[in-house]
């Protein structure tokens, strides 16, 4: 379903969300309700002067998971498809 | 019968020339106006952002074309102060 | 009015459809990948897309949704 026919599919950004999101509930704020859901924290200590030498802080990553999980759409950046292994 | 200027028609006045867009965050940008809309999206060229960072630096970026977001606009002047 | 400098954001959008272009966010991230849609709220349907921050690539998606109000500015890449 992705790839090479999503042109001819998609003729708005929401027909996308629809893909991603056909078994689950959303609507146009891109509230949405997941089901098994992870949820990944990645932190990165903010200490300046290592952004010098090329290195961003140090990364720590949480994980947390949800049988069932209501995200409201006004915090949302992306959504994309899970990738494919 | 004094003629009134509309905001809009202020920025009308300003296509095809240098203007100068600050917005609500610590961003302001130059460039050339081609065109806007309803919304005061604005669609520059020869653009130069500015950002200033909280140590006081300033960063500058530079863009072709863009189409910049009305939303945050806060003001836009043909009056280039630097 | 000279038409040929006059260029609205429809014009405009209109002319970079399905070309590669950069996506810049309030925060600071681009992405940049082929503009697939758009609609009135700004909401962006990319294909190939590229996360950058600080110059690096730090995510890659087939296709991405980004919400209209993360966006500050799209520029033809």
């Amino acid at each position: 379903m992705s790839g090479v026919s999503m042109s001819s599919m998609i003729t708005e950004p929401l027909d996308l969300v629809k893909l991603c999101l056909d078994e689950q509930a959303y609507d146009q704020h891109l509230n949405m309700v997941l089901e098994d859901a992870k949820e990944t924290v990645t932190n990165f200590e903010d200490d300046r002067d290592q952004v010098n030498d090329g290195e961003i802080g140090e990364k720590t990553v949480q994980t947390h998971s949800y049988k069932l999980l209501f995200v409201r759409g006004d915090s949302v950046v992306l959504v994309s498809p899970p990738k494919r292994a | 019968m004094a003629s009134q200027l509309l905001p809009l028609e202020l920025i009308d006045k300003c296509v095809g020339s240098k203007i100068w867009i600050v917005m609500k965050s610590n961003k302001e940008f130059v460039g050339t106006l081609l065109g806007f809309d309803d919304y005061v999206n604005i669609v520059l060229e020869d653009v130069t952002e500015y950002e200033y960072q909280p140590s006081g630096e300033v960063s500058t970026n530079s863009v072709n074309q863009i189409l910049l977001n009305g939303n945050n606009i806060v003001m836009s002047s043909r009056n280039l102060i630097s | 009015m000279e038409n040929t400098n006059l260029k609205t954001p429809a014009d405009f959008l209109q002319k970079i459809l399905g070309k590669p272009v950069y996506v810049r966010l309030h925060s600071g991230i681009y992405y940049k990948g082929t503009l697939a849609c758009l609609d009135g709220y700004m909401n962006i349907a990319l294909e190939n897309t590229e996360e950058l921050y600080e110059g690096k690539v730090t995510n890659s998606y087939g296709d991405a949704f980004i919400r209209g109000n993360n966006v500050l500015y799209i520029s033809p890449a």
